[in-house]
């Protein structure tokens, strides 16, 4: 950080409150920010972001992590971000002609036919590249298929609480309070590890090459059209790729279990998928950006994305509801 | 007989490649040479992480595990001589059996300071046996060795003196360095009667923990214990050892000593930093005038003061007498007769030398698990060290290299031999010990990171360059797998390092 250190009063003053749920911070929070950054909170989150900025003051931002506003205002000043992107509702891209093959074809016996319908992307991502995956990535990948993984992935019984809309519920298959639901979080394993650690490299040597400069050295970019940037892209692709057959993987072993259990069938005790969706993904979408249609690459990270009712990309039964799940902990797949 | 595939040794190596070869060849000949029909099979396999796996070890009698493979014949016999050139080996029953294709997997055998018999080797059934023999009258103990066994067998012994004897200054120093000794500690010094103890363990192992220590009658048959049983070739002496005793070899039984069962209560002194420099017959012991060096818990004119079998005079100068001795200082490959029929290379540590295909220099001749020596160059968080994990891996990578000559094709390292990995317990906590833990080959370039809750966890990180390059998980942490991916990413950690053990950071979800 080269600017001169600030008190917390400071660099309060860079941060605004637009409205009960939202903040604005400011361009000169850090250096060279391209778009100023807007976080939204409730009262808990809300405390947790300004106690982070106000301990990492007192300790004049020496060492440990930064705090959440900080890694907004760094990313905010990355290159080529584009910014006021949420203060429209998202369109989103035109049916591409669905071919399924990616995940169907790796689960072929073991997944339900619907289940692809009820997974984001249908299950696949067709722009993935297996020649962009490392064999380093593919070998540390392979005996960890169907496995879910330590640390805060998890596979939960959960038992529904409380409907908040009973219309759109319904429609997901969940019709009742007291009804029991799995819920699996996991992802792309070692594979996905490897394949951003071996990014990182190329990265890095982009970045030199390109003279990009970051202000946090743990932000790694490179160009969308460079081989670095294009390479990523169809690698991380493939990872995604092979969370969701990790993810299938385990919907089978999950129903398996509950039929052997309750000496019943998966079928007959309707262990549908409701929704399959990645949280820490890029991808390329259609938006409105100062009034015009844009090709904009979306990052998301522990976040997904919420369509409004017919879009195209709600899975066809689900159609007429606002896609969006409201759970206390946010469902996050990836 | 002629077979394809030939496997010699029933131990964790050798059936882990027999499975293998068989799943992948199933119409293929595969002979396993076994000394005694029981052998080991791994069950309840569970993995951590990318290469982080746990797995208990059960004694199978081999016609029974292999009866719905057709392709595999179990011979029970050892193996007493080797032709190379014309690719057989002879029985001891002068039988010639034919190999395409050869995996040795014999194992080690105990390396005992002594053919006395008094002292006892700790390695497979036939010595746990043994042992619970010698044991059931054994009022003091002499404890060799400062390894897994070592470790596991003071926790488990009570009703008796224990005296252990460590080369090392801190206990289980294979595994730890001083930090996490003192974390187990407190249990050497443990008052309270160890049936009261184990019931505590039965309540706090919530997370599944394998190390199921049930207080069983000293005098019960080992019949439902897990024991892993298996052949390999005879020692030097003629005996038929059998394989190395499996991660839970202790887990369903307890060691009494003549002491009474119901307030039996741990009793260990360690003596640190000296070997055994000689024993003594009584006569011996009565005529050098020697005089027993006093222990903490013994009064002064503690009486029976020469009435030992046999006492142990170690390179501290002490003198202890006792009714038996445990040498448990590690093992020696098995490489016999092979060694003695063609000139394998051999490393320093004696094993079969073996290349990144775990292919010995003689030609269609492999070898994995205990007897071999890993010749290739590691990858930097990888080392060898004979663990029944490591005997897995080496199997079925074994058997994936012979199928892969087979069929002529190129086969690269396995992923398992790019981080070292191991999951045991130890006084009935859960240990993961992830790449160079101890800063094994660093010298002094490293930096470690500690936290500790005395009595529930203690977690240790190596440091290299701000990358993370080993770790050490004592207790339920659950940060294997976070870690595990630290190390094989080589993140530079310095931004963060001040906070990577903070309780309070959901460092996994930083790192998701």
């Amino acid at each position: 950080m080269a600017s001169a250190h600030r008190s917390y009063k400071e660099e309060c003053s860079f941060i605004e409150r637009l409205d009960q749920s939202s903040f604005r911070i400011k361009k000169g929070f850090v250096p060279n920010m391209k778009v100023e950054g807007i976080f939204y909170i409730n009262d808990h989150l809300e405390k947790l972001m300004f106690d982070e900025l106000k301990h990492w003051a007192g300790t004049q931002g020496v060492g440990g992590f930064l705090p959440g506003v900080k890694q907004i205002a760094n990313v905010a000043a990355l290159p080529g971000i584009v910014g006021s992107l949420f203060d429209h509702i998202p369109v989103g891209v035109g049916s591409k002609g669905v071919i399924p093959m990616g995940a169907k074809l790796s689960v072929e016996g073991y997944a339900w036919a619907e289940d692809k319908e009820h997974c984001e992307e249908y299950g696949r991502m067709l722009q993935a590249d297996p020649s962009k995956v490392s064999p380093r990535a593919k070998k540390r990948g392979l005996p960890q298929l169907g496995t879910l993984g330590a640390g805060n992935h998890y596979a939960e019984i959960q038992v529904v609480d409380e409907i908040f809309n009973t219309h759109a519920a319904k429609k997901m298959g969940v019709d009742h309070e007291g009804q029991v639901c799995v819920m699996i979080h996991s992802g792309s394993r070692g594979l996905g590890h490897q394949v951003a650690t071996d990014a990182l490299v190329a990265m890095e040597k982009a970045m030199k090459r390109d003279k990009i400069e970051v202000n946090d050295r743990q932000l790694a970019c490179a160009r969308i059209s460079s081989q670095e940037g294009q390479d990523y892209l169809k690698g991380m692709a493939g990872a995604a790729n092979y969370a969701w057959v990790n993810r299938s993987t385990m919907t089978f072993l999950t129903r398996q279990a509950f039929a052997k259990i309750f000496k019943s069938t998966p079928d007959d005790l309707d262990m549908h998928v409701i929704y399959d969706v990645s949280h820490n993904i890029a991808k390329i979408e259609e938006h409105i950006l100062d009034g015009v249609q844009k090709s904009l690459l979306v990052h998301r990270k522990g976040s997904t994305r919420a369509f409004p009712p017919h879009h195209p990309l709600i899975p066809v039964d689900y159609q007429v509801s606002v896609f969006r799940f409201q759970f206390d902990r946010m469902q996050d797949l990836a | 007989m002629r077979s394809t595939f030939m496997v010699i040794g029933g131990g964790i190596a050798g059936v882990s490649c027999v499975e293998q070869l068989s799943h992948t060849h199933p119409m293929e000949s595969i002979l396993l040479v076994t000394a005694s029909d029981l052998v080991k099979a791994t069950c309840n396999y569970r993995q951590f992480g990318k290469t982080l796996e746990e797995f208990d070890v059960e004694e199978q009698s081999a016609s029974n595990l292999f009866k719905d493979s057709p392709n595999i014949v179990v011979l029970q016999s050892q193996v007493v001589a080797f032709n190379p050139h014309e690719h057989f080996v002879v029985t001891e029953n002068g039988e010639h059996l034919h190999y395409k294709m050869l995996c040795i997997c014999t194992g080690g055998r105990p390396n005992i300071i002594s053919k006395h018999a008094c002292v006892v080797g700790i390695r497979d059934t036939e010595s746990v046996k043994q042992f619970k023999r010698k044991l059931s009258k054994a009022r003091r103990v002499v404890i060799i060795g400062n390894g897994g066994i070592a470790l596991e067998l003071v926790f488990e012994l009570h009703g008796c003196q224990v005296l252990w004897v460590i080369k090392d200054e801190a206990i289980g120093n294979n595994f730890f360095d001083r930090g996490a000794a003192t974390f187990f500690l407190p249990f050497l010094e443990s008052n309270t009667p160890i049936s009261e103890e184990h019931l505590k363990f039965k309540e706090k192992s919530k997370k599944g923990i394998k190390y199921g220590i049930k207080v069983m009658p000293a005098t019960k048959e080992h019949g439902q214990c897990f024991y892993p049983v298996s052949c390999s070739l005879s020692d030097s002496t003629g005996t038929v050892l059998g394989g190395a005793l499996g991660p839970d070899w202790n887990s369903s039984l307890t060691f009494y000593g003549a002491g009474s069962h119901e307030k039996a209560q741990r009793q260990v002194h360690v003596e640190y930093n000296c070997e055994v420099k000689l024993l003594f017959e009584p006569q011996e012991f009565k005529h050098s005038n020697k005089k027993e060096s006093p222990l903490p818990w013994n009064d002064i004119d503690s009486r029976n003061q020469f009435d030992w079998p046999i006492y142990v005079h170690l390179t501290n100068g002490n003198i202890y007498g006792c009714d038996l001795i445990v040498s448990a200082t590690g093992v020696i490959p098995n490489t016999q007769p092979f060694l003695a029929c063609a000139s394998f290379n051999v490393s320093e540590d004696g094993g079969l030398t073996v290349d990144s295909k775990m292919q010995t220099n003689i030609a269609d001749v492999y070898a994995a698990g205990d007897v071999c020596s890993a010749g290739w160059n590691p990858a930097p968080c990888w080392f060898q060290m004979r663990l029944w994990s490591q005997a897995r891996q080496m199997g079925v990578f074994a058997a994936k290299c012979m199928a892969a000559h087979l069929r002529n094709e190129q086969i690269g390292m396995d992923f398992c031999f790019e981080l070292f990995t191991h999951v045991t317990h130890f006084f009935g906590y859960k240990v993961v010990l992830l790449g160079k833990f101890n800063a094994q080959g660093l010298g002094k370039d490293y930096e470690l990171l500690v936290r500790c809750a005395k009595g529930s966890e203690y977690i240790k990180v190596v440091l290299h360059e701000g990358r993370m390059c080993g770790a050490v998980l004592i207790g339920e942490t659950d940060l294997e797998e976070t870690f595990e991916n630290l190390i094989l990413n080589q993140i530079d950690l310095t931004p963060v390092k001040e906070h990577l053990l903070d309780p309070d950071i959901d460092i996994d979800d930083y790192f998701d």
